[in-house]
């Protein structure tokens, strides 16, 4: 790296000195030079990579040139599956959702067909009404929150909101007229599915409203305890394909640390059955993997009959290289290779 | 002379020192929050607001407050951000600021051409409709939200008619250096500048008639007919002449206040990294440190500017200069 | 327009007169009208002409148009399926303006972002009205040191850039609302805007207005006045105001025309109008999310704004040549 600058951007050269060792693990990269410039918005950086001025751009295609890309620029996208999800974190230690009916109920409620059309439609998203993404171990199709499951009857896959249902069990509950304060990022699809929650929380009868600050913000905000979020919406990325990276990092109690901006278990959620679960799951990965998997999927399961979250969408990564690009090569997890881009 | 010097110089000392009060007061004396907690930032630590109070003075009189505010912003220049992890926000603004400066030099440049021309041809063709004409769209420009005006520009430009002839030069959004690539500058910002212009066309044009044809009824004005001289002659060389006066102290004070961020919107809407967009987005980081620096800087540069237009004033003017 | 204190009828009937003569000013004025009555009855119109819903998002929702059902997401047509588009200008009562991205109806929210828009609006000009009356008359009658710190203080605040003063206003609020010893103002209360609109505004008109008050303090009716005896407060309240009453109503159409403005670019940066609530201010910053596909949604509050804002000047011009006030101000930035 040659010249870094927060606002600006940054210079990547080619390393005079380094040698390919091996190919499969460091491969010697094909351009000499990638300079990365930031400060332009999405809609510019499409625009950019469009006329041809840009090749490759960090963030999402914004919604509203989704079309566009796919019809006249449809061989110069990249789609590819992530282990992203996003969902709503359910504090259960404050009311409303201290009560597991209230959590059940906006599981229940939540429309996650129209979470799928925020993030730009089938081809980019799909509903998730668990914790284990699609593509990570111990991952079974279910859904145990949609019209006509219920947690010991799950569905395999997510059909249509169950408000009747959700109603009922918000009664039940008696939580109804609460207030709740929805965390979160300023950020567009995330506005977006947040201005869905509120729709969604006032429907059930609470009074609901949103409060969004930047990203960078809004992460650690939402994790201490301090600041009593009851609704946090956020996404979680896997930092490699395990399922503890997300069940045991984000619901167990060790990952819960009180006052802490390191808290990733936003809900507070802390269950020693479950807990004895997930550690049976991990120990058992080197011994006999299947019976892993089935314990992780076990997991999954118990964890969303306590419904500590909202799961809502799995998402693809849509992106968008210029003309002159070739070779993208994308692994699961970092994404395209900038180093092994073939640019002409 | 001396006398009016002294006392212009006296007055901006006394707005600049009441300026920066009233800034002062709006950022840390506003019923509501704590402003340790609005400095640091939603969520900070302990230590971290323990730091910020003790910086700032927190814990100790307004006064005191208010100087150790001005020293961090004009002596030391250490104003640091803490929402941006310790980003010093005075070189901050200073890389900023040539972007605006030539986002608004070239808008006035276009508004002073254009409304000296429809303002003049409005005022000769008094009562006719190309007079009523012309201070309708001045009119309409100045109606126009220029964040809107700027949008359907991008539509327009960038997306729905990029490909036809009459835009397809037009780069995507942003802000290229003048010293790097002077064509590419002056197409990047040739349509921003068109768009801040608008509403200043309108409002220019609309004030220089009115002045012309109120001049119209002076009694110089009527000398110079009764010499003989033609119209066209008259309304130029005398009429638009004595109008410029005022034309040109407005021009100073919107000059300078578009400098000092008023064309935030405009730098929003097309993405040049101005102050004005720096201060747009310490306001969705709820950055306080920044915006109180990009909005001091502003308001001290627009006092400054103008005393130095009225002190030139001093020096150009006969009837002040010649005054003892 | 204002508060107007009963005035000798002559003349204001003569200038009444005189701008119902203005063609250009009565157009304006029944737009003005037209406008506001269709914002009024904006809940019928959502109700009982588009039968939606504009507060809630409806994303996965559909109507059913000329017996055919529509999604209002629709999706793309192309070969990857990538993204949806919300439903476009329908031509039909439901989603006459087409849909947000929220799947919201446009036109209905444009109603009621419309009664948010002038309600703040109207507010913010006649606060501002009677911030600038009262420092105009007190500078303008009590001169000497009173008019030295009111005549510096506006300067102050006239050399600081309006939407920067309005923005630093906006943020302190924004985030936490206003606590003032027992009142509570919620953070996304309309009262904000209004204040911080009202506010920024307060030089701009108290300047003309406090020109107007020197020149009266000279007339001849205020000397013999003085000279009665008569307490200052009666003179104020009986010879000044009525006087002043003609700047103000000039004014007043001008203020609201400013406010307008700042209001839907403070609402455009979102810290004006808080969602889910709309103004015309953050109905175009809603579409410009959309602007490569569905324009509309940006443009139409736009128009909207844009013929408001030109009624409004064109009004106060008429009302500036019926009441014959040369000084109100001409400024408009």
């Amino acid at each position: 790296m040659t010249r870094y600058d927060p606002a600006t951007g940054m210079v990547l050269e080619r390393n005079p000195y380094f040698r390919e060792w091996a190919h499969d693990a460091q491969p010697a990269g094909y351009v000499d030079a990638i300079q990365v410039t930031f400060g332009l918005d999405p809609e510019g950086e499409v625009t950019a990579i469009e006329n041809g001025q840009y090749d490759w751009m960090y963030e999402d295609v914004p919604l509203d040139r989704l079309g566009e890309v796919g019809s006249r620029y449809a061989g110069q996208v990249q789609i590819y599956t992530l282990l992203l999800y996003y969902y709503a974190a359910l504090n259960v230690r404050i009311p409303p959702f201290n009560s597991l009916k209230a959590r059940q109920a906006l599981n229940y409620a939540i429309n996650r067909h129209a979470m799928v059309i925020y993030h730009g439609g089938a081809a980019v998203a799909t509903p998730l009404c668990q914790l284990l993404p699609q593509g990570a171990p111990g991952y079974e199709p279910s859904c145990a929150y949609t019209k006509g499951a219920s947690p010991a009857h799950p569905l395999p896959q997510w059909q249509a909101p169950d408000l009747e249902e959700a109603r009922k069990l918000v009664r039940e509950s008696g939580t109804a007229g609460q207030k709740v304060t929805i965390i979160a990022p300023l950020e567009g699809r995330y506005a977006a599915m947040a201005m869905e929650l509120r729709s969604t929380l006032a429907s059930l009868g609470y009074e609901a409203s949103v409060r969004s600050m930047t990203q960078t913000v809004q992460f650690p905000y939402v994790q201490n305890s301090d600041n009593h979020v009851q609704l946090a919406l956020t996404g979680w990325n896997a930092d490699y394909p395990s399922a503890s990276t997300f069940l045991q990092t984000l619901f167990a109690c060790a990952s819960f640390r009180p006052h802490s901006d390191n808290s990733p278990n936003m809900s507070a959620f802390c269950n020693p059955d479950i807990d004895a679960l997930m550690n049976k799951a991990s120990a058992a990965a080197l011994t006999s993997p299947t019976e892993s998997m089935q314990r992780w999927t076990e997991a999954d399961r118990a964890l969303m009959a306590q419904a500590p979250a909202v799961p809502l969408v799995q998402i693809k990564r849509v992106s968008l290289l210029s003309k002159r690009t070739r070779n993208a090569i994308v692994t699961l997890n970092d994404e395209i290779l900038l180093s092994q881009l073939q640019v002409r | 002379m001396m006398m009016a010097l002294l006392r212009r110089l006296g007055q901006t000392v006394f707005v600049l020192f009441g300026i920066s009060a009233l800034v002062f007061l709006v950022f840390f004396a506003t019923p509501g929050a704590d402003p340790t907690a609005r400095i640091a930032g939603r969520n900070a630590s302990p230590q971290t607001m323990e730091k910020v109070r003790q910086e700032y003075g927190f814990d100790r009189p307004l006064p005191v407050q208010y100087a150790t505010m001005m020293k961090k912003l004009f002596i030391t220049q250490d104003l640091a951000s803490y929402v941006d992890r310790g980003e010093l926000v005075v070189p901050e603004i200073a890389r900023a600021a040539p972007v605006t400066v030539s986002l608004v030099c070239g808008a006035a440049l276009i508004w002073v051409v254009l409304s000296i021309a429809m303002g003049t041809i409005a005022a000769a063709l008094k009562g006719t409709w190309i007079d009523r004409g012309l201070m309708m769209l001045g009119l309409i420009g100045i109606s126009m939200p220029v964040f809107w005006l700027g949008q359907v520009a991008n539509l327009i430009t960038q997306s729905r008619y990029h490909d036809t002839w009459l835009f397809s030069w037009v780069p995507g959004l942003g802000y290229v250096p003048l010293t790097e690539n002077p064509w590419g500058w002056f197409k990047a910002l040739v349509i921003p500048w068109i768009v801040l212009a608008v509403m200043f066309i309108g409002i220019y044009s609309r004030v220089l008639r009115a002045d012309l044809v109120a001049l119209s009824g002076e009694d110089f004005m009527r000398t110079a007919r009764a010499k003989g001289l033609s119209p066209t002659r008259i309304l130029l060389r005398h009429g638009l002449r004595t109008s410029m006066v005022t034309f040109v102290s407005l021009f100073g004070l919107d000059f300078a206040q578009l400098v000092g961020g008023g064309a935030l919107l405009t730098e929003v809407v097309f993405g040049l990294p101005g102050v004005g967009r720096l201060t747009y987005q310490a306001l969705t980081n709820l950055d306080l440190p920044l915006i109180m620096a990009t909005v001091m800087y502003s308001a001290v540069f627009v006092v400054l500017a103008n005393a130095v237009v009225d002190i030139l004033y001093l020096f150009l003017d006969p009837r002040v200069r010649d005054a003892r | 327009m204002t508060a107007e204190a009963p005035p000798p009828p002559g003349p204001w009937r003569q200038a009444m007169r005189g701008l119902a003569r203005n063609r250009a000013a009565m157009a304006a004025l029944a737009v003005l009208v037209l406008i506001t009555l269709s914002c009024v009855l904006a809940p019928l119109y959502a109700r009982d002409i588009a039968g939606t819903d504009p507060f809630t998002s409806n994303v996965a929702g559909s109507i059913t148009l000329d017996g055919h059902e529509v999604d209002i997401m629709q999706p793309n047509d192309n070969p990857l399926h990538l993204g949806l588009s919300p439903i476009g200008p329908t031509g039909h009562a439901a989603y006459l303006l087409g849909a947000d991205s929220q799947g919201r109806d446009v036109a209905a929210r444009m109603l009621y972002g419309g009664r948010n828009s002038l309600l703040i609006s109207s507010c913010a000009a006649v606060l501002c009205l009677i911030l600038a009356a009262a420092t105009g008359i007190a500078a303008g009658f009590f001169g000497g040191l009173v008019d030295a710190v009111l005549s510096r203080l506006m300067d102050i605040m006239w050399a600081v850039p309006v939407y920067l003063f309005a923005i630093s206003l906006s943020i302190v609020t924004v985030s936490q609302g206003l606590k003032l010893g027992p009142f509570v103002v919620e953070a996304d209360s309309l009262l904000i805007p209004i204040v911080i609109i009202a506010l920024v505004y307060v030089p701009y008109a108290a300047r003309p207005i406090r020109g107007r008050v020197l020149a009266l303090r000279q007339a001849e009716f205020v000397t013999a006045a003085r000279c009665l005896g008569v307490p200052r407060w009666r003179i104020v309240l009986f010879d000044i105001l009525p006087n002043v009453t003609t700047t103000l109503v000039v004014l007043g159409p001008l203020l609201m025309a400013l406010s307008l403005l700042a209001e839907s670019a403070l609402s455009f940066l979102s810290i004006g109008v808080q969602a889910p609530a709309a103004s015309w201010g953050t109905i175009i910053q809603d579409g410009e999310g959309l602007i490569y596909t569905r324009p509309m949604v940006a443009i139409a509050p736009g128009l909207a704004i844009v013929l408001v804002v030109l009624a409004l000047n064109i009004l106060g011009d008429g009302l500036r040549d019926a009441l014959d006030v040369r000084d109100a101000a001409r400024r408009s930035s």
